[in-house]
This record gives C-alpha cells, sequence and structure tokens, in this order.
C-alpha cells in the first residue's frame, strides 16, 4: 500500500519529478483516483477568487490552469480573464466569492490596477505574480520582425499539484491506519473508496449536513492533505513490464510452460516449443512429426470438439514430457556454457581493473604535481564546468512588448534595459540576431547623427553589461565550495562572466554595427579599399615618407602580419589589442635589424604605420576606427594601447588624403568632361520644362 | 590612484621628448632633434604618501598632423605646454596650441608652461616676464627647464603631480543612482534641429 498526497510546487520540481515517475503508468491511476467532488472540496481549501480549470497529467501531476488574455486599446490597456471547461475532469467553481478574496489578492490586484493607469516605466511590468501558490499571470506583446509588428500573445498559467510519496516518519506515524486500509483492500475496497462512493451519492442528493460531516471525517485523516490509495498489484506488473528486458531466457521458458500447462493447447503454445526444442535429428523428426499431427488435428476438430479435446490432451502431455526432458539436457549444457563464459568474463574483468587502476595511478600523480606546483588550473576549471552560463540564464523570461512600446516613445530606462537583457541573454542564440536587427532598426530611425547612435549604443551595453554581472552574482550560491577564498571566486566569476558576455550577447551587436557603418561609408570605403588594393603592389618605404635611416630590409614583414588579424577580429578590445602589439613589434624589428632608433620619434612612427596599414589590406579601416573610437573602454583607450590607436588614426588620415581627394579630383574632372562632351537631347529638355511648369 | 594622462604640447624642436627622457629614464641625448622614443612612458611620483601613476604621451610636432591633436587631448588631466627660450616664436604658437586644448577639453585641465633649453642663457630671446604673465592669463604655472643639465625638471613634474592629485580629488564625482539612471537614458535630437529639418523638407519648389 503506498500513500499520496497533493502538494502545491513549482515548475523545476515538477520537472525533475516528472523524469522520476515517467515509470509509473497512470492509466490505472486515474481509477484508482477518488471521484472529482473530493478532488473539488480539497481544493476548494487554498481558496481561488474566480474559476479554475483542473486538469490531471499523464504522470499524476494536477494543473490547474489559467489563461488570460490582454487587449490594449489605445486609450487604457484591459485585461480579460477566461476560463475554460476540462474534458477530463470539468469546470469547477470555488465557493469564495468576490467580497471574501484575501487581502493579498486585493492587494495584488491594486497595484496591478495602478500600474496600468500609470504611463512610465511601470505600466508596462510584464509580469505580475499572485501569491498564491506560486501562480503567475502574464501579458506579451512578440515583436515579429517577418510582418514587423506587435503580435499579441496569450499565455497559460499553470498551478501545479503533485502525486508525492510520504516520508518514512509519516508512515511509522500512520501504521495504525494502514492496517485497517490493508484489510480493506484485501477484501477488494478501501474505507476511502467506499467513503468516496458515499460522498458522491450525498452530494447528488444535496445533502448539505451530510457532506460537512464527511468531509470533517476526511480532513481528520490525514490533516490537509488527500489520501489516494494505490494497489501493490498494480505496480507490480507495471514493474515487470519495465523490467521484461532484462530477465534471463530461463526465466522465459518457465513462464512459458506454466503457461501452457494453463492453456488448452493453441498453434502459439507448438511455436515456442519449437524454439526452444534441441536440435538432435531423431528428436526433431518426433516433434515435427507431432506437429504436423496436430495440425491436422485442430483442422478437424473445429466441427467436432469433444471428439477432438481428448486426442488434443493426449498428444499435448506427450509433447510436455519431451519438452521436460529437452528442458534439462538444455539447462545442463548452458550451465556449462555459463560457467565457462564466466570464467572468461572473470579474467577480462581482471584485466580491464588492473589497467583502470594503473591509469587512475597515473591521473593522481598528475594531480598531486599540479597541486605541488601551486596551480589552481583545475579548481578553476571545476568552476567553469558549474557555470552553466546559459542554464543559469534561461530561468528567467523575456517580455519584447516594453522594450518596442518604450522605443516608440524613444525613452530607455534602468527597467526596460532588463527586459532586454532577459530578452537577449535568455533566448537562443539563433533568436538573438532578430532581437539585435529590431533593435538597430530602431535606433537607426531615433539616431540619424553617428554621434547619437553611438552615445546610445554606449549606454545601452554599459547598461547590459552591469545588469549581466549583477543578475549573474545572484546565482553564486549555486557554485561548490571550494578552497579558493570567496573573493576569489568572485573575482574568477566575473571574468569569466564579462568574457563571455563580450563573445555571446555583445558580439553579435558589435558585428550589426560594423554593418551598419559600412553601409553609410560605403563610397568613400569603396575607394579607400580600392586605392589600398591598386597601389600596395608598388608601394614603397620611401614613398609612405619614412626616413632613409629607417628603412628596413625585412619591410616590416612581421608586423605587417599581425595587423592582418584586424580583418578577422570584431570586438574594439581584440582590435586594439592587435594594433598595440603591431606598434611593439615595430620597435622590436628596429632593434633587431640595428635601426637608429633615435630617429623613431611621433611622425616618422606614423608614418612606419601608413606603410604597414596600405600593406596589410585591412578593410573597411574607417568604421572600424570609429567603432573602436567610440565604444572601447576609456582604461584602454588611456594607457599604451591607445597612443598605438591614436598613431594609426594619424596613418588612416593619411590615407585618406592619398586616396579619398585624388579620386575625387579624378571624378569630378571626368564628370565635368563627360558634361561637356555630352549633348542634351530636345525631346528631354521640353519634357523637364513642361514638368517643372506643372509643379509650380 | 588611477593612471593619470599627460600630454607634453609644443611646437617642433622644442625638446618635449628630451625633458620627459630626462625625468623618466636619466637620459639626455645631445643630438636628439625632435626625437621620440618611446614615444608613450609611464612612471610613478610619490606626493607625500602617496602615489600617482603619470602616463605621458609625447605628440607628433608636424604641423602635418596638427589637425589630429583631439585625439591625443581626449581624456587627459594634464598638459606640460614646453617653448624654447631661444625662440620667441616657440611661445607665441603656444597660444595657439591653448585656444586648440580649450576647445576640445575645456578648462577641466591641469596647465604647465614649460621653457625648455634655460643653460642657454645667451641666447635667450623670450623674457621670464612675458611668459608669466602668459601663464597667469591661462591658469597655468611657469617653469624654467634645462633638458641637458636637468635643473628644476624634477620639481616640475613634482608640482605637476601634485596639482593632478589635486586635480582629480577635487572632480570626484559621487556615484549617485539618479545620474547613473539618467546615463542610460537614450539621447535623441533636438526638437528644434527636427523642426528645422522638416521645414526644409516642406520648402521645396
Amino acid at each position: 500500500m503506498k500513500l499520496f498526497y497533493f502538494q502545491k510546487c513549482s515548475q523545476r520540481k515538477l520537472q525533475k519529478v516528472r523524469l522520476k515517475r515517467i515509470s509509473l503508468q497512470v492509466d490505472n491511476f486515474f481509477q484508482e483516483l477518488p471521484s472529482i467532488h473530493l478532488l473539488v472540496t480539497q481544493i476548494n481549501k487554498w481558496g481561488f477568487s474566480k474559476k479554475r480549470l483542473l486538469r490531471l497529467n499523464r504522470y499524476g501531476i494536477l494543473n490547474i490552469l489559467l489563461t488570460q488574455k490582454q487587449t490594449r486599446t489605445k486609450s487604457k490597456a484591459q485585461t480579460k480573464l477566461r476560463t475554460k471547461e476540462d474534458l477530463l475532469l470539468g469546470q469547477i467553481n470555488f465557493s469564495f466569492s468576490y467580497d471574501q478574496i484575501s487581502q493579498v489578492i486585493l492587494l495584488d490586484s491594486q497595484t496591478f490596477q495602478l500600474n496600468y493607469t500609470n504611463r512610465g516605466s511601470t505600466i508596462y511590468r510584464h509580469d505580475y505574480a499572485i501569491p498564491l501558490a506560486q501562480e503567475i499571470t502574464c501579458r506579451c506583446e512578440v515583436w515579429n520582425s517577418r510582418y514587423m509588428s506587435l503580435v499579441q500573445f496569450t499565455k497559460t498559467t499553470v498551478l501545479s499539484l503533485l502525486f508525492t510519496n510520504y516520508s518514512q516518519n509519516q508512515q511509522n506515524q500512520k501504521i495504525e491506519t494502514n492496517k485497517n486500509k490493508n484489510e480493506y483492500s484485501k477484501k477488494g475496497g478501501s474505507i476511502i473508496n467506499k467513503k468516496e462512493n458515499k460522498l458522491q451519492a450525498e452530494i447528488m442528493n444535496e445533502n448539505t449536513e451530510n457532506v460537512t460531516k464527511m468531509k470533517k471525517d476526511f480532513s481528520s485523516l490525514n490533516d490537509q492533505w488527500f489520501e489516494v490509495s494505490v494497489l501493490e498489484k498494480n505496480v507490480e506488473e507495471i514493474l515487470s513490464k519495465s523490467n521484461t528486458k532484462q530477465r534471463t531466457q530461463i526465466s522465459t521458458k518457465k513462464k512459458n510452460l506454466q503457461t501452457t500447462t494453463n492453456c488448452n493447447g493453441n498453434g502459439n503454445g507448438n511455436k515456442n516449443r519449437n524454439r526452444i526444442a534441441p536440435k538432435t535429428k531423431n528428436e526433431n523428426k518426433q516433434n515435427q512429426n507431432q506437429n504436423s499431427q496436430q495440425k491436422t488435428e485442430n483442422s478437424q476438430d473445429q466441427d467436432n470438439k469433444t471428439k477432438n479435446e481428448k486426442l488434443s490432451n493426449s498428444v499435448q502431455d506427450t509433447n510436455l514430457k519431451n519438452e521436460k526432458k529437452n528442458f534439462q539436457e538444455e539447462t545442463e549444457g548452458e550451465k556449462k556454457k555459463t560457467e565457462n563464459f564466466k570464467i572468461r568474463k572473470e579474467k577480462k574483468n581482471q584485466i580491464r581493473n588492473q589497467q583502470e587502476n594503473s591509469n587512475q595511478e597515473k591521473k593522481n600523480q598528475e594531480l598531486k604535481n599540479k597541486h605541488c606546483k601551486g596551480n589552481n588550473l583545475l579548481n578553476k576549471k571545476n568552476i567553469e564546468s558549474n557555470l552553466n552560463f546559459e542554464r543559469h540564464f534561461k530561468i528567467f523570461k523575456f517580455f519584447s512588448c516594453t522594450y518596442a512600446i518604450a522605443f516608440e516613445r524613444g525613452s530607455i530606462n534602468g527597467f526596460m534595459i532588463k527586459s532586454i537583457v532577459d530578452q537577449i541573454i535568455f533566448n537562443q542564440q539563433n533568436q538573438i540576431y532578430d532581437k539585435i536587427d529590431y533593435f538597430f532598426a530602431n535606433f537607426s530611425k531615433i539616431c540619424s547623427q553617428k554621434d547619437l547612435l553611438f552615445k546610445n549604443i554606449n549606454n545601452f551595453l554599459r547598461a547590459l553589461r552591469i545588469k549581466i554581472l549583477l543578475k549573474y552574482e545572484k546565482t553564486l550560491n549555486i557554485l561548490p565550495t571550494i578552497d579558493h577564498t570567496q573573493e576569489e571566486i568572485i573575482k574568477f566569476i566575473r571574468n569569466v562572466v564579462e568574457k563571455r558576455t563580450e563573445r555571446v550577447v555583445i558580439l553579435p551587436i558589435y558585428k550589426k554595427l560594423f554593418d551598419f557603418l559600412r553601409k553609410i561609408n560605403k563610397k568613400e570605403q569603396a575607394l579607400i579599399d580600392m586605392g589600398i588594393i591598386n597601389n600596395s603592389k608598388h608601394f614603397s618605404q620611401r614613398g609612405a615618407g619614412i626616413v632613409q635611416e629607417l628603412i628596413s630590409v625585412s619591410r616590416w614583414k612581421i608586423p605587417i602580419c599581425h595587423l592582418k588579424k584586424l580583418n578577422y577580429a570584431i570586438l574594439p578590445s581584440e582590435q586594439l589589442k592587435i594594433i598595440s602589439e603591431t606598434g611593439d613589434l615595430i620597435i622590436e624589428t628596429v632593434k633587431d635589424e640595428g635601426l637608429n632608433r633615435k630617429l623613431l620619434n611621433a611622425d616618422n612612427f606614423i608614418y612606419i604605420f601608413y606603410y604597414i596599414l596600405i600593406k596589410s589590406h585591412v578593410s573597411s579601416l574607417e568604421s572600424r576606427i570609429n567603432i573602436i573610437e567610440n565604444l572601447s573602454p576609456e582604461k584602454q583607450l588611456n594607457v599604451k594601447d591607445g597612443f598605438y590607436f591614436t598613431s594609426v588614426c594619424a596613418a588612416v588620415s593619411l590615407i585618406k588624403e592619398q586616396f579619398l581627394v585624388k579620386k575625387d579630383i579624378v571624378q569630378n574632372s571626368n564628370n565635368i568632361k563627360s558634361d561637356i562632351n555630352h549633348k542634351y537631347p530636345e525631346q528631354k529638355l521640353k519634357q523637364d520644362k513642361d514638368g517643372k511648369k506643372e509643379k509650380r | 590612484m588611477k593612471k593619470q594622462k599627460v600630454v607634453l604640447l609644443g611646437k617642433g624642436r622644442v625638446g618635449k621628448t628630451s625633458i620627459f627622457k630626462r625625468f623618466l629614464q636619466n637620459e639626455f641625448h645631445d643630438n636628439e632633434v625632435t626625437t621620440i622614443q618611446p614615444q608613450y612612458l609611464e612612471k610613478q611620483v610619490k606626493v607625500n604618501t602617496e602615489k600617482v601613476t603619470l602616463s605621458i604621451w609625447d605628440t607628433a610636432g608636424q604641423e602635418r598632423f596638427r589637425g589630429l591633436n583631439p585625439l591625443f587631448y581626449r581624456n587627459s588631466k594634464a598638459a606640460i605646454m614646453v617653448y624654447d627660450i631661444t625662440d620667441q616664436e616657440s611661445l607665441d604658437s603656444l597660444e595657439d596650441w591653448l585656444a586648440e586644448l580649450k576647445n576640445q577639453v575645456g578648462h577641466k585641465i591641469v596647465l604647465m608652461i614649460v621653457g625648455n633649453k634655460s643653460d642657454l642663457k645667451k641666447k635667450r630671446q623670450v623674457s621670464i616676464e612675458d611668459a608669466e604673465n602668459l601663464a597667469k592669463k591661462v591658469g597655468a604655472q611657469h617653469f624654467c627647464v634645462s633638458a641637458k643639465t636637468g635643473e628644476n625638471i624634477d620639481e616640475m613634474f613634482h608640482e605637476l603631480a601634485k596639482r593632478v592629485m589635486k586635480f582629480v580629488k577635487e572632480n570626484k564625482t559621487p556615484l549617485n543612482t539618479t545620474k547613473s539612471r539618467r546615463n542610460f537614458a537614450l539621447v535623441n535630437e533636438d526638437v528644434e534641429t527636427k523642426k528645422k529639418k522638416k521645414k526644409n523638407n516642406d520648402g521645396c519648389c
């Protein structure tokens, strides 16, 4: 006998329990559940204000569903609660009226109304929780990137209840009650079933007095929880079904034998026997003859059952005797085989164990060595494995409506950024790109100037980073206890989080920004790129303006190769690093080649960078510089990296001077020539004149 | 404390690099002509009990790169304006540099006006009074320095570090929640500019 009870629980707990409970079939479970009325009486104790939907899961989990739809008009937002009927358990009317709602619900409803009357950040609070039993209602409007419009979205919320086992202590306390139930169950019924039947009958007759008495009796059995009895037999059957694969052949044969003794000699029994029978020639022949005889008999027996029953029984007896003999022989042969097999297995296991032990010893030695060296790499790896970045963040949900509406108004605040953080991080990576598309579309609408765009994005990214860190710090309690101090762990985690936010979240934003800037400066950049590609082959060091004493023999090959990495770097911090490293490489080459170090002044340094930039074929230089200048951290810009970056900027300005000005002049001259040579047709002239008149 | 950015400004061949090399590495190259290697250096300076790290940037002196100077000025806490006492033009050009600096950075910067090559007293063309008057005008401090002999260089940098420390402490802004919230606010275009744009668009023939 097992006892079950309802328990309020969260969604996460549900997911865990579901996995455990899959083995338990619930088709039988439903049959043994008490009537709906009893369920309702129990659930009414929790006191809901409105009609709710009840549903039982496959896994014995009871859900109370609530669908909420919200429509937003121009003037104000309206909420509508809708309930649906359930086919299984039916609609439930709860006894509480609106006046009798608990204070907690009232307060919450008031706050909810207030939120929707105010205008500002708090209006579009994406979720609000009614404290009753972890019930969450929500309003959603999802941005559809395909149609570029908001789509209304209703969300079902679930209040979930569990059937879980009693703990052993509770069971020990109620041994006496269980004994009584066992007695009833042996007879084919239980106390509860009898009580249910009585209750049903009484409810149907509307005898309210009796119902209240029964309820009291029921509650006295087990305080607040509702009991359900499950027969042991059912559980055993279920377990037997699940473990069929693991059973050995011998057990199946035994079962078959048992079934054949009980059955009346159908064809199925013969088939099994044929499979089991040994492969000696004489016995096979006998069996074949017997089978053929049996088949013929079976075909004749259909008309005259009484006569043939005796014959068939006699044949069956002979068959059974033969089978028993065969089975005994077979078991002996199998025993020998199994013994040999066991010996082989033992040998193999011994060899494996030896190998494993040797491997473990090696690993332990390596670990000890590492610990002795003072490297904390292992511990760090452990932390990293536990820091499942995405897993922790998936808990949160996102609602894009707030984000979209706030954009329309042109106001970002802390709350909105929070929602954006949720949106970007907690979804899958593929979905991030859609959101960022939308994000940039809005930014481009609002910020027509480049400076404004950079300011906004800078603010946005800064807020993002802070929010992510703050949210992640809340989940620090999940970490295991390690020998490090807390400060060390926090520092390490911060670094990890910062790196991952840069890679996972902020990298796609930079990519989009880069593409966006490319589009803006399309013409200029194309000219510069073309100029670099065309002139790079014949571009000399002297042509770049480098002093003769600083002309290198290797033609700055090493720094050029290093600077080529800029084409693949997207993050501004990475790009800055590459630039500073190339600067260092330039100084190293000057040292190695024995060039005049005294002449490596700021001016000459710029000319060297100018030469290297042209030779390294770095594409879309201007947009890269824009990103680095506006979005890289100030710390980096104030230090050595920043200094090298400024010299690169100077070099880029030189490139612009060379390629842009010349090209413009050439293009203008070409245009002028074409205008002079071009003969304007007379018809077109007339049309233009007519058009102008009409416009006036 | 954080690293504080200091910029060396002035006309070409005034002796900017030789000044900070004398200070940072205690080296002096007699034949150095507008040479800078390395162009960027950092050094810690003790002021009473506290330490300040000065990251000194040397800028390109050529007029060709004068348009790029705003990049060098950005986020700088102090600027050392160097002139040659044997060259009157170098002092006159400082006024242009100062005007540019204040356009870019504003008045929130520590300024030092330094006259280099004080060992060449016979060839002196710039009077001390002129230089000090200019310093008073701008709110800077004046120093006469010789990179060759090392005269007054340590004192000048020590004074600079002191003033930077003061400046940083005074301009430290407390972290207000309201300010941080405001930072998140989306920056919009001015209403007037939008109106102007509209007018321009509407005013077609």
